[in-house]
């Protein structure tokens, strides 16, 4: 704890980014500045962070003198508290700046606005004083936000998580315990569905719809907080829409726009604060969960450890549930073709950039485009229409990576992308590790090479004597 | 208005923007006030505004001592925001005409801020308003973020 008359740690709330904070400095010549920041950041009891973005007055006057004040908001009890502050420098590299670039690339991605943020640096400044301003709600500064019962709930998701058998189970499970213990009522779960994009394969809480759908890596909280490996937490969405409607009137003013459309988000509507978080396991990324409120503030700062914690456990937890082998397939035979004759079904595999099209339609593309390629031509050459995970796991061709495959993730993609109606194609779990594969009837696989920079990937493997 | 300030800006300070004053004591220090009920005069040359800054208080104090200050007013539901540079022509009591433009701005900052989700309470503000300033506008800034902000007005 620090020696400040309000020690930072009692006003955390404040430093959420819910509500913008005033932050007033002084030319050379005496003349005051003052502007609005979007986040102040907490660093430790004695200094705070501000991203440097729009605020060349601001640069120019701290440049020449030192002395700032912030005035930053609780979002809960709206009481204010003012900050005297003392530029120390500016970072552009480490993890506090890396912590606030991620968050504003995400927002500025998701916003349609990565044309007009940029963060140059982020200052770090000395607390000299805090206290409450005048005519504030006299409560007294507390230990509010802290939840008390966050260990056990902890606890709760890891015990649930270890009862889990497989990686549909454990996704699922730990969607639901996320809302029942820690009241995240909607989340999506995505996996990796290649080397530059995620898939969502679980969600809960909101509407249908998202099943299967694909983010690519950088675009969008959920595709930055994967690409940088950085947790993005968004405390107020309304407030960057606010931002954007501003910035386009100001654009529009100038005779210019914004070249950038915002991105959709699951339940886009509704949600007021948002988080993304990555799932890594030894240094890969297998996949990311995504958090969303009605409230304001429920996601931030405050809780970025959390969810790294919980994000931690549940990455190597689907990790292992993912290597664990499977059982062996129950006896059955395959099922009946179908009564009568449909028409014959196209699907096209692009090497160049290993996409597969049903029709003239996208289906998918990565990993789980070269498993489902498989096993249509395995099934038009022999009429199989059972596989075995480990049979896949063990085909050099599909190119999965030794060791952590995330192949029950990437299954688990696929069977989403084609729970859809529009697929005439099917993938179902039979038993655990055994998957079946329904075709409307004949088929006609296309496989388009390419002369690219694919060409060596699609290539036979050179044979070493 | 033939001023400084023009119509557009006027309008936007007598709206319901978050209005934040900034002053200065001798060693540069800023200190930073909310300030309730603005008022664009003069034809566009000047501005009153209440705030809360009871006697021996840094806002009073640097008033007093200097007399510059800079006024921000940014619109919570839009990013709309301006910057306004002046001097104190006069400081005193709030009148009540005054006290009546704080507690309209209050009504109307409030409906502002429940847009975005963030209700503020603007009428216990405007209880505590003791003090009421008049400055010259010597220059005027956009602040709305986006390719204009620092620009003048």
């Amino acid at each position: 704890m620090s020696a400040l008359e309000v020690p930072l740690e009692t006003i955390m709330a404040c430093f959420q980014g819910v509500i913008p904070s005033p932050f007033a400095t002084c030319a050379p010549d005496g003349t005051p500045n003052i502007t609005y920041l979007s986040i102040v950041r907490y660093v430790d009891p004695e200094r705070v962070a501000v991203s440097r973005q729009f605020l060349n007055k601001t640069r120019a006057n701290l440049d020449a003198n030192p002395r700032a004040q912030v005035l930053v908001i609780d979002p809960e009890t709206l009481q204010d508290y003012l900050l005297e502050l003392r530029y120390l420098h500016t970072e552009s590299d480490g993890p506090v700046f890396e912590e606030m670039r991620a968050n504003l690339d995400a927002v500025a991605s998701q916003s349609g606005m990565g044309d007009v943020f940029r963060l140059r640096g982020v200052d770090i400044h000395r607390v000299e004083s805090c206290r409450a301003s005048l005519g504030n709600v006299p409560e007294p500064p507390g230990e509010r936000g802290v939840e008390p019962n966050t260990l056990r709930h902890l606890d709760e998701l890891a015990r649930r998580l270890a009862a889990c058998r497989d990686y549909e189970e454990a996704a699922r499970t730990a969607l639901v315990a996320l809302d029942d213990l820690l009241g995240f009522e909607h989340a999506v779960l995505l996996a990796a569905a290649g080397p530059d994009r995620l898939a969502a394969v679980v969600d809960h809480g909101f509407p249908p719809g998202w099943e299967g759908v694909e983010v690519p890596l950088g675009a969008g909280l959920i595709g930055v907080a994967a690409e940088r490996r950085q947790v993005v937490a968004v405390a107020n969405l309304s407030r960057n829409r606010s931002m954007r409607r501003g910035i386009e009137r100001s654009a529009a003013r100038r005779g210019e726009s914004l070249a950038a459309e915002e991105l959709p988000l699951p339940g886009d509507a509704e949600a007021r604060s948002a988080a993304a978080v990555p799932l890594v396991v030894h240094g890969e990324l297998t996949g990311a969960l995504y958090l969303a409120s009605g409230a304001e503030g429920r996601f931030g700062p405050h809780n970025e450890r959390l969810l790294r914690i919980i994000a931690a456990h549940l990455s190597t937890t689907l990790a292992a549930c993912a290597r664990r082998p499977g059982q062996a397939a129950p006896a059955g035979a395959p099922p009946s073709p179908h009564p009568s004759a449909p028409p014959r079904v196209t699907v096209t595999y692009y090497q160049a950039d290993d996409s597969l099209f049903v029709g003239d339609e996208y289906l998918v593309k990565g990993v789980p485009a070269r498993i489902l390629w498989k096993l249509l031509g395995q099934h038009s050459a022999d009429g199989r229409t059972e596989f075995s995970n480990r049979e896949l796991r063990l085909d050099e061709s599909l190119g999965l990576p030794p060791g952590n495959d995330n192949l029950e993730a990437r299954l688990l993609v696929l069977r989403r992308r084609l729970d859809d109606e529009r697929w005439p194609l099917g993938l179902e779990r039979v038993a655990r590790g055994r998957l079946r594969l329904t075709v409307p009837g004949p088929l006609a696989l296309v496989e388009v090479p390419t002369s690219g920079p694919m060409k060596a990937a699609h290539s036979p493997a050179p044979t070493h004597e | 208005l033939s001023g400084t300030i023009g119509g557009e800006v006027a309008a936007l300070i007598g709206g319901g923007a978050a209005v934040m004053v900034a002053t200065r004591d001798e060693r540069l220090r800023p200190e930073i006030a909310r300030g309730w009920g603005p008022v664009v005069l003069d034809g566009g040359e000047a501005v009153r505004v209440c705030l809360i800054a009871p006697p021996g208080t840094p806002t009073r104090d640097n008033l007093a001592a200097h007399g510059q200050l800079a006024m921000n007013c940014t619109v919570p539901s839009s990013y709309r925001a301006i910057q306004v540079k002046g001097s104190l022509l006069e400081m005193g009591d709030p009148t009540e005409e005054d006290l009546e433009r704080a507690a309209e701005h209050a009504r109307r900052f409030v409906a502002e801020t429940v847009k975005v989700g963030a209700p503020a309470p603007g009428e216990h503000y405007v209880r505590a308003v003791d003090l009421a300033i008049t400055f010259t506008a010597q220059a005027v800034f956009d602040q709305t973020p986006g390719p204009a902000a620092g620009s003048s007005v």
